[in-house]
């Protein structure tokens, strides 16, 4: 089953993190989901009232795949903001 | 190299200053995310995928290694440990947390440096070719005038709002290595008639979307006419530019819509106006003096001078006793314009590494290296490479054992390995595909230095989106990220060059998926290993046969 | 509301009237076509007469009627958005063809653009009137030096010229004779 969620980058220190119910979470799996369109509009709306709170930027909606209770995006770019960077990072 | 005056200094503190409280006011929710982000991307300060990017200037790619120790401890303390420099010749930090900016800001000011118009639609950080000032074929130092250009430019009152980014690259050498006719401005020295010595006008080159070749408006313009002119054309720019489609709004699109030649002459008639109050103008002879002392060599005459041959044949002594040496030495060490000293490239570029990254570990290695044997100066290189440029031939042996230690003597520079290649997917906002992870599976597939060796000069250069930030129009071999149907997919480009015979690779047919390109590639340099003749480059032997033997190889089956 | 010299100035009387307007009495500004069609009418009334320029739509037009554009009183420079610097040009060619009255950036600008206005040769700018004037003029004062010389004097230092000046007063007092400067 797919849906909606919303992603933003943290203001202060520029994570990714995802509209959870209770506001924002760095963990996916805390994100609320939105089963269709309609329902991503209003999740998008919500989110954006944390905008004025100042904590985020930017907030979209992310297409995800539901399988057996576990989001994951269906577009590379957000499986990569998920996940991080695909290579090894040479700091680390 | 260049040091800070009072005024460069109080420049520079006052702009931490202000974007210190900026990024106060935006935390504190006094500014929307709106207004903050202009004024964030004049500071350098982006937002990517995963966390913010810091761009700091690398003025015309050169650095202390003062400087150098500076950016491992901002990687070290504000980062996860590691940069990466850019084919800009700037280094970018991919973690720094925002509320941490202003103060790597205040750090880099205490080393005289900055992230000064690194974004935004202004005059960006001038370019230069990386062995400026040591180079054996130069004319003359170019970093004088990139000085004069980098002080010219900065926080200009009519040129901060352009209709888009402005790219002016400088070369003292008749061998360009700055890639200046794929800028928006190229400054190539030569001597006119007389004998003397002055700069070649090349306006509207550029990559991205349009790739173009830029054109010549002047054939040759004295050192001391050259911030009245630039201000000329950019006026024009200014003024002409267009401002209705960002894709259109480089200097090619309007040097390609009105013509070399008319834009030339409104760029004349334009200085011709303006001449009689800019070419009495400061900076007068006496400040262009100031900053050309700076540059002086730091091998004395007397020194240079007193060169016996001895360094160079321990230095050869060295080769012929350790084979591995030698070939690291062919691919690193470049003509030095003082006898007994070489211009060292380190390649930043190990098979199956990230292209142009560095750790803090590395960056202090060379600094401490670059002390010890290049008189405390290190250059960037817009492949992504450093340069040690001062360093004795006697010495080099010794350094190549230094540079080992650290990983950092990758036998690669000029060759197939010595990929370029942009953040791509894994960092970039705008990436349509992934850049990096293409880059490690050539350099691992492309094999050891022999067969690198075997295959000669060769270009690969990756970007991960059309804005070709890795620079693949003008590689080779050029390879282009994209994205269709949610898959990543390459398209490759054969037969750019970025030097001074530069051309814009042509696309040979229909793009690849991810685990075909490295297949893609061998094919393409097989082809090549088959049909050229002896001593004949890759791109010769292109320029000679053409795209057809490649398409034949790749899409025939 | 109008900044002038880095202040807060008074407002003043200029009312923008449009293309087929009746024009009132009084100082006015028009657009530059009107200026241009209709100089006698203009010259004929009582009150001084000023110029509005569009740099999307006027800059072949201003450039090619440069003696008639310097007999304005005021010329209003119209920046359509702040990311399109063209006004900064437009202003720096009204100076350097020789205009002398005052030069007025009006339309949409940001704080941090006031010193650079004031550095090509604007004397005022006028501001929307919720906006915040102390920003304006804090923003103005927050780079203390600038490189570019030739441009008009403003608060800000220029470093060219105190260098220059430094280096006269070393060359003074080690009593060196200046060297002439490069010809080509
Ligand atoms: S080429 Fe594209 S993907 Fe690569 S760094 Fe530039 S903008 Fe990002």
């Amino acid at each position: 089953m797919n849906g909606w969620i919303v992603s933003a980058n943290d203001l202060v220190v520029g994570t990714v993190v995802y509209y959870a119910a209770d506001g924002w979470s760095g963990d996916i799996g805390d994100a609320a989901v939105a089963a269709d369109r309609i329902a991503a509009k209003k999740l998008l709306a919500a989110s954006e009232s944390a905008v004025r709170d100042n904590r985020v930027v930017e907030p979209y909606l992310v297409e995800v795949e539901l399988c057996r209770g576990k989001l994951s995006p269906l577009r590379l770019r957000e499986q990569l903001r998920h996940r991080g960077p695909s290579v090894a990072q040479a700091g680390g | 190299m260049y040091r800070y005056d009072e005024f460069d200094a109080q420049v520079v503190r006052e702009r931490v200053a202000q974007f210190r409280g900026q990024v106060a006011r935006r935390l504190a929710g006094e500014l929307s995310e709106e207004e903050f982000k202009p004024l964030r991307l004049m500071n350098g300060v982006y937002l990517q995928l995963h966390a913010y990017m810091l761009r700091v200037a690398v003025p015309y790619g050169t650095l202390s290694s003062r400087q150098l120790r500076k950016l491992a401890h901002i990687a070290a303390t504000y980062d996860k440990n590691y940069g990466h420099f850019t084919t800009r010749q700037n280094i970018q930090f991919n973690w720094p947390q925002l509320r941490d900016i202003p103060d790597i800001l205040g750090e880099l000011s205490e080393v005289e440096m900055h992230a000064i118009q690194t974004s935004g639609n202004c005059i960006r950080n001038v370019t230069a070719d990386p062995f400026a000032g040591a180079a054996a074929d130069e004319i003359e130092d170019p970093r004088p005038i990139c000085e004069l250009i980098r002080q010219w430019s900065t926080f200009h009152p009519e040129f901060t709002f352009l209709p888009r980014k402005f790219k002016i690259a400088v070369t003292g050498a008749p061998k360009d290595r700055a890639a200046i006719k794929v800028h928006d401005i190229g400054l190539r020295m030569h001597r006119n008639a007389a004998g003397a010595p002055g700069f070649e006008v090349v306006v509207g080159g550029g990559q991205g979307r349009t790739p173009m070749i830029g054109k010549t408006i002047r054939r040759w313009l004295a050192r001391n006419e050259i911030l009245a002119y630039l201000e000329a054309i950019m006026r024009v720019y200014n003024l002409h530019g267009r401002r209705d489609n960002k894709y259109k709004a480089r200097v090619k699109i309007l040097v390609h819509e009105i013509g070399a030649e008319q834009f030339a002459a409104q760029v004349e008639r334009e200085y011709e106006n303006s001449a009689g109050q800019t070419r009495k103008a400061l900076p007068d002879a006496d400040e262009i003096r100031r900053i050309a002392r700076h540059f002086a060599p730091p091998i004395g005459e007397a020194e240079a001078k007193a060169d016996d041959g001895e360094g160079a044949k321990k230095l050869r002594a060295a080769r012929a006793a350790d084979g591995g040496f030698d070939l690291w030495c062919r691919a690193s060490l470049a003509a030095h314009k003082i006898p007994g000293h070489a211009i060292v490239t380190v390649s930043l570029k190990p098979a199956g590494g990230i292209p142009g990254d560095a750790t803090a570990e590395q960056m202090r290695s060379v600094a401490g290296l670059a002390e010890r044997f290049s008189h405390g100066e290190v250059r960037v290189s817009h492949e992504q490479n450093l340069v040690l440029p001062w360093v004795r031939a006697a010495e080099v042996h010794e350094l190549w054992r230094g540079l080992r230690d650290s990983g950092l003597a990758a036998a690669n520079a000029g060759l197939a390995g010595d990929i370029i290649c942009c953040p791509g997917l894994d960092y970039c906002t705008l990436a349509t595909a992934r850049s990096i992870p293409v880059a490690q599976q050539l350099g691992v597939r492309l094999g050891g230095t022999k067969r690198q060796r075997d295959i000669g000069g060769l270009s690969i250069n990756i970007s991960g989106c059309i804005n070709a930030c890795g620079h693949h129009h003008v590689g080779n071999i050029g390879i282009l990220g994209l994205e269709k149907k949610g898959r990543e997919f390459y398209q490759i480009t054969l037969g750019g060059s970025a030097d001074e015979n530069a051309a814009i690779g042509d696309i040979i047919g229909p793009g690849f998926a991810a685990e075909e390109v490295g297949d893609a590639v061998d094919m393409v340099v097989g082809t090549y290993l088959k049909i050229r003749r002896a001593g004949e480059t890759f791109i010769d032997a292109y320029r000679r046969v053409g795209a057809e033997p490649f398409k034949e190889a790749l899409y025939a089956a | 509301m109008l900044l002038r010299d880095g202040a807060i100035a008074p407002g003043d009387s200029w009312r923008a009237v449009d293309d087929g307007e009746d024009l009132p009495a009084g100082n006015v500004t028009v657009t530059l076509r009107r200026f241009l069609a209709e100089r006698e009418q203009l010259a004929a009334r009582d009150g001084e007469v000023g110029v509005r320029i569009n740099p999307g739509e006027d800059l072949a037009l201003a450039a090619s009627h440069a003696d008639a554009v310097n007999t304005a009183a005021l010329v209003s420079i119209i920046f359509p958005a702040f990311t399109d610097g063209r006004g900064f040009s437009v202003i720096r060619s009204l100076r350097r063809q020789g205009y002398r009255g005052e030069i007025r950036a009006d339309g949409s600008l940001l704080p941090d653009q006031f010193a650079f206005l004031r550095h090509c040769g604007a004397d005022t700018v006028a501001i929307a009137d919720g906006e915040d004037a102390q920003t304006w003029l804090r923003e103005a004062r927050a780079l203390s030096l600038a490189y570019q010389a030739g441009y008009a004097p403003t608060d800000a230092r220029n470093i060219l010229e105190a260098r220059a000046q430094a280096n006269r007063a070393t060359l003074r007092a080690t009593a060196i004779t200046v060297a002439t400067p490069e010809k080509t």
